[in-house]
């Protein structure tokens, strides 16, 4: 194959560099073997997890940012968003899963989180 | 047992070159379905997406392919039991393959990517501290505030780089599909569909925008089959 590189205006390693991060990118599907199926699934409940508890994260700081909460309400949440995220850390140890495999890619509407 | 790797989907009249193997060095055959035909090889199983002899093998036949016809680039790794499934496969999508076949004719697809300059990606401007001490829960949330905040603002700058790479671009494709990404490597990644005889004024008109971007420095990949506009997505299994 002919070198595929039509354009730049880069330094070619940065880009290069740039480039090996994508490979993490490329779809990996969910191994229907009866021994994978288990950790397929998962890793999709706990993606849907993970969705959820950014949404509830995002609402809150709204909520500070619109000043509707109480100072003690604050505490509370903050507290709890916290062990949310250890929890969540600690389950992805336990499956032996990386932060970025708790996505998944929605095609034309890109990445979910 | 073995399985077949599907490859390519033209039509039957293009036939198929000489001597040109597959993945494995597997000889590439026609699975035909009455004007169209899938271009394939016999496999004994899925390759991985890590194995990159076999990817190279897979885009070396389709580019090759790709020089003398029309052909819709097949995902790599899509593979179907027998011969029997390819054929259905064929028939059942048979209307929205002729008509990428039609779409698609005489196009190529160039990649490009925006990445921040290492000096560009700065971060946004930092607010004053939050008196501290903090608690626990408190310094959590300003810290994902933070982020969130971060985030943000490189994704508004990536909008900004996106919308200057569509006004002096899309004049000179017939598709585009252009992502706004929020990390701080990269700030937009596109796919164009783009006449053969345009990739020239496409790689000027690269070199005009790179006079006027400062942030980002571009990168443009190709010429590629048009992966990223085939419009049907038929599942291997």
């Amino acid at each position: 194959m002919d070198s595929k590189i039509l354009y730049t205006d880069g330094d070619i390693d940065r880009l290069a560099r740039a480039l090996e991060q994508s490979e993490a990118l490329l779809p990996s599907r969910i191994n229907a073997d009866p021994e994978n199926v288990e950790r397929g699934l998962v890793k999709l409940v706990l993606t849907l997890i993970e969705l959820l508890r950014q949404l509830m994260e995002r609402q809150a700081l709204h909520r500070i940012e619109a000043g509707s909460l109480s100072d003690e309400e604050i505490e509370r949440l903050g507290e709890t968003f916290l062990k949310l995220t250890n929890r969540m850390e600690e389950l992805k140890v336990v499956f032996g899963l990386e932060g970025e495999e708790l996505n998944l890619d929605l095609g034309p509407l890109g990445h979910l989180l | 047992m073995y399985a077949v790797y599907l490859y390519a989907i033209q039509l039957v009249k293009h036939g198929l070159p000489a001597d040109l193997a597959g993945i494995d060095g597997a000889a590439l055959r026609l699975v035909q379905c009455d004007e169209l035909a899938a271009v394939v090889s016999e496999i004994q199983q899925a390759p991985d997406v890590r194995e990159l002899p076999a990817i190279l093998a897979h885009e070396l036949a389709v580019e090759t392919l790709m020089a003398s016809r029309c052909v819709l680039p097949v995902r790599f790794g899509t593979v179907l039991s027998d011969e029997r499934a390819v054929r259905s496969l064929l028939a059942h999508h048979e209307l929205a393959f002729r008509t990428d076949l039609t779409r698609l004719d005489g196009c190529v697809e160039l990649g490009l990517r925006a990445l921040w300059r290492s000096d560009g990606a700065a971060p946004a401007p930092a607010e004053p501290d939050v008196p501290s001490p903090l608690s626990a829960g408190r310094r959590y949330l300003e810290g994902r505030r933070q982020v969130l905040r971060q985030e943000q603002h490189l994704l508004a700058r990536a909008t900004a780089i996106s919308e200057q790479l569509h006004a002096a671009l899309d004049p000179l494709v017939r598709a585009a599909v252009v992502r706004r990404c929020r990390d701080a490597q990269t700030a937009v990644t596109a796919s164009y569909l783009v006449e053969r005889g345009d990739i020239g004024s496409f790689r000027s008109a690269l070199g005009d925008l790179s006079a006027v971007f400062s942030e980002v420095q571009l990168l443009c990949t190709g010429p590629w089959p048009p992966y990223s506009f085939v419009s049907t997505r038929s599942d291997g299994q």
